[in-house]
């Protein structure tokens, strides 16, 4: 074989590798980043825990780049359950219930957030369900869009949509987010409230305790005789009156959307 | 007038002993025994010095010449005037047997419990002017009798039918009521007789007037038939609940009208109420008169059985610190235990001062009540007894009315509320029609505090009738007024900006403060009185406040 041929033969082999290479990093990269399938909006799937990522920008509130940053930030949160993100232009009904019936059909009674920016009633709002639910309670879940919703007053839903998922990776790992506004509200009816407490101790206390009627005959001279107390029979009356049955209990009104599990919202 | 025998020294009636003795020589005499060497014979009447009060035309008497040195009634220290009088002789008397020490022993645990007494009211030289005075009562003695007829009733079902059968119930009646007491001095609020009731009919005995001696009474001015009704009322409300517990009665169903009934119609029941003449008795009680300003509060016990009632006004210094001190374990279990959005927490602070606001009505409205007399019916009766003979009266009445406002005004400031709540609603109601029905907790909230806070303005407009349940009225109330108003307007409009409800919020905390320190001072008015006047008697000041 010429240098020449060798030369070619060396470059086919490390073509093929380099293709090789590639081909793997490709189905690995494939494997591992979401990827946008054309049907469905479910970007992404722990292939540990089993948890996806969901976005459905109906109101395109987010550009792509924005959607891939965002998915970045929501990956983390399928350790722990399912994360969305929906945005809508819902004015049928409220954004609680929407948000409930949209958890429920994505993710039935999985574990997981979702938030839902809902442009229809100016309302973000994250409803969490199962093990996520148990550590973003509805206190959280109000801190949160509290913490969040000036953003989307200002028109930054990337960044409100991102700080809430910041902040609910937080709280699920443990970790503390600002309240600044739960001490203040504490503070504000705590004061409040020990005004009203001391006055209704003070009336309790301070109220005269007026004689009853018991005690004054008691203290009289009091003799009472009944004699030959009888009972005549008199008559007897008689009202027709039917017993009504009681069957059925009429049906009962569908329930307003909720599994149970937690939320919380904020106009904007 | 009642001195010792031995060295015609003050006699004074000596609780432990129940004996008169000498302040002097400590000679110890029976009191019944004393008056019979001194008066062989019974009179109906027996002199006293009558200490009158030229401030507040308060009297009080007393056997012995010992002057008073301040007025029991409205706690004047003024010379008061004195004159001899023969007074009516009651039937009956209790000798006081709780001691002065017994009496501020009791106060003093009494004052314990009110934390935010102010302090005067634990000093020692306050609790000395304790004074011990005799209370003329109407004891009234009443006879029940005849042949009860009365119905009863059994209800049950049988198939589809619905079965009453019907019962005469009969027996024989024959009861003695003896020793109702009522106070039969108008001076004697009757809020305070009713708190340190009852006297016991079996401590009666004979008056004699020597057991005054060291003590003070109060004349008797108001008629006896102001009480019948209320005692009447008491023995066949008694007589009912006995035959109600009859077995032969109860499992017959007895039907158990209400006394007024039966005593409005005893005939109908084959019963018989007869009333025998009612006769006076002095019963003991250790008075104390606290004056400030314009306001006087009293610590009054029941010299028999020491039951003990006391005006305790408050501090407003120590209320405050207190409610501050209070605020740290609510604040600490509120921020452990709830997460409110700002919505939420404007919700709470507005039925916060919406509560305030409801507490103010009812404070305001008790204190006209107590500045009118409305439950007192001695002083009512007796006040209307000498309407005619008070000139002054009528025109005090006169320009307290025009002071209370006219109808028209009265119309015109319900109006203002009633057109701000129209305004505050329309909102949320245009919102839920243009909304296709739909409207949130808060926007209902809204609609439903502007209505409350606007009937309970209207009804604070009626019942502030005197001037010291209006005074500051507008003061103690526009904080809370205005923290509901801008609540329920903002929960309306809804703005989503979280500054909106917690500038609100602080609004409604600083007013219910304010009006909650209001509702202090209205207690404090509530927890006195305005100072007595006596229209029959001298010097009296119709319209003092």
């Amino acid at each position: 074989m010429t240098g020449k041929e060798e030369m070619t033969v060396r470059n086919k082999k490390s073509i093929s590798l380099l293709s090789l290479i590639a081909a793997v990093f490709t189905v690995v990269t494939m494997a591992a980043l979401p990827v946008r399938a054309a049907d469905s909006f479910f970007v992404y799937n722990n292939p540990q825990t089993g948890y996806s990522v969901y976005i459905d920008d109906d109101q395109d509130l987010l550009t792509d780049d924005e959607e891939q940053s965002l998915i970045e930030e929501m990956i983390p949160i399928t350790e722990y359950g399912n994360a969305g993100f929906i945005s809508c232009d819902n004015t049928s009904e409220s954004t609680a219930s929407y948000s409930a019936r949209r958890y429920s059909s994505l993710f039935g009674s999985d574990s997981g957030a979702v938030l839902v920016i809902d442009m229809g009633q100016r309302m973000i709002y994250i409803k969490n369900n199962g093990a996520v639910s148990k550590i973003i309670t509805n206190a959280y879940s109000n801190t949160i869009t509290d913490n969040i919703y000036r953003y989307a007053s200002d028109g930054d839903y990337y960044s409100c949509a991102s700080a809430a998922f910041s902040q609910i990776y937080t709280v699920l790992r443990g970790g503390k987010i600002a309240q600044p506004m739960r001490y203040i509200s504490a503070a504000l009816l705590a004061l409040v409230i020990g005004f009203l407490i001391n006055y209704l101790f003070l009336r309790a206390v301070t109220s005269p305790n007026k004689a009853g009627q018991g005690e004054i005959i008691d203290a009289a001279k009091v003799d009472f005789i009944l004699r030959n107390p009888d009972a005549q029979y008199s008559h007897e009356t008689k009202v027709y009156d039917p017993v009504r049955s009681s069957s059925g209990g009429g049906g009962s009104r569908g329930g307003g959307g909720g599994s149970g599990g937690s939320g919380g919202g904020h106009g904007f | 007038m009642y001195n010792c025998p031995n060295c015609s020294g003050n006699l004074s009636f000596d609780i432990a002993s129940q004996k008169l003795m000498c302040d002097y020589c400590k000679t110890q005499l029976d009191p019944y025994e004393y008056e019979k060497t001194q008066d062989a014979e019974e009179n109906d009447v027996f002199g006293v010095q009558v200490f009158t009060c030229p401030q507040c035309g308060g009297e009080i008497m007393t056997t012995n010449v010992t002057a008073a040195g301040f007025c029991t009634y409205c706690g004047a220290s003024t010379i008061l005037d004195s004159r001899m009088k023969q007074e009516k002789r009651p039937a009956h008397i209790i000798p006081f047997s709780r001691t002065k020490e017994d009496c501020q022993k009791a106060y003093a645990s009494h004052v314990k419990r009110a934390l935010f007494a102010p302090r005067e009211f634990r000093d020692p030289e306050y609790l000395d002017r304790f004074r011990g005075i005799y209370i003329p009562y109407w004891v009234y003695q009443y006879k029940m009798d005849g042949s009860l007829r009365m119905d009863g009733t059994k209800s049950f079902r049988r198939g589809d039918y619905r079965i009453t059968q019907h019962y005469r119930l009969t027996g024989q009646v024959d009861a003695d009521y003896e020793g109702l007491n009522y106070d039969a001095s108008s001076s004697f609020d009757d809020t305070v007789a009713e708190a340190i009731a009852p006297f016991e009919a079996a401590k009666f005995q004979p008056f004699t007037p020597s057991i005054l001696c060291g003590f003070y009474a109060d004349a008797p001015d108001v008629e006896s038939s102001v009480y019948e009704t209320d005692a009447e009322n008491t023995i066949c409300s008694d007589a009912l609940e006995r035959l109600s517990g009859v077995p032969e009665y109860s499992k017959n169903g007895l039907d158990v009208p209400a006394a007024e009934e039966l005593r409005t119609h005893t005939g109908k029941y084959g019963l018989h109420l007869k009333g025998k003449e009612p006769v006076l008795a002095y019963l003991p009680v250790w008075f104390l008169t606290y004056r400030k300003n314009d306001r006087v509060a009293y610590a009054v016990m029941n010299g028999s059985t020491g039951k003990i009632t006391a005006d305790l006004p408050v501090d407003e210094k120590k209320y405050v610190l207190g409610s501050l001190l209070l605020a740290i374990p609510v604040f600490a279990a509120l921020a452990f235990l709830f997460t409110l959005t700002g919505q939420m927490l404007l919700t709470a602070a507005s039925v916060l001062a919406l509560i305030s606001l409801i507490i103010y009505t009812i404070e305001t409205s008790a204190i006209t009540d107590k500045d009118t007399h409305a439950n007192d019916k001695g002083f009512i009766r007796n006040d209307d007894q000498n309407e005619s003979s008070s000139g002054n009266k009528k025109e005090a009445l006169k320009e307290a009315a025009q002071k209370a406002g006219n109808g028209f005004s009265k119309i015109l400031r319900a109006a203002v509320p009633i057109l701000f709540m129209i305004l505050i609603a329309g909102k949320p109601v245009m919102d839920m029609f243009l909304g296709g029905g739909r409207i949130s907790g808060f926007s209902i909230y809204a609609i439903v505090s502007a209505v409350l806070l606007a009937a309970d303005l209207v009804l604070m407009n009626w019942l502030a009738e005197s001037e010291t349940a209006s005074r500051h009225i507008y003061l103690h109330t526009a904080g809370s007024v205005l923290a509901v108003t801008a609540a329920a307007a903002i929960l309306a409009w809804n703005p989503p900006n979280d500054l909106w409800y917690y500038g609100g919020a602080i609004l409604a905390a600083a007013g219910v403060c304010l009006t909650f320190l209001g509702i202090i001072s209205k207690y404090n008015v509530l927890a006195t009185r305005p100072l007595p006047t006596f229209y029959d008697r001298k010097g009296g000041n119709d319209r003092a406040k």
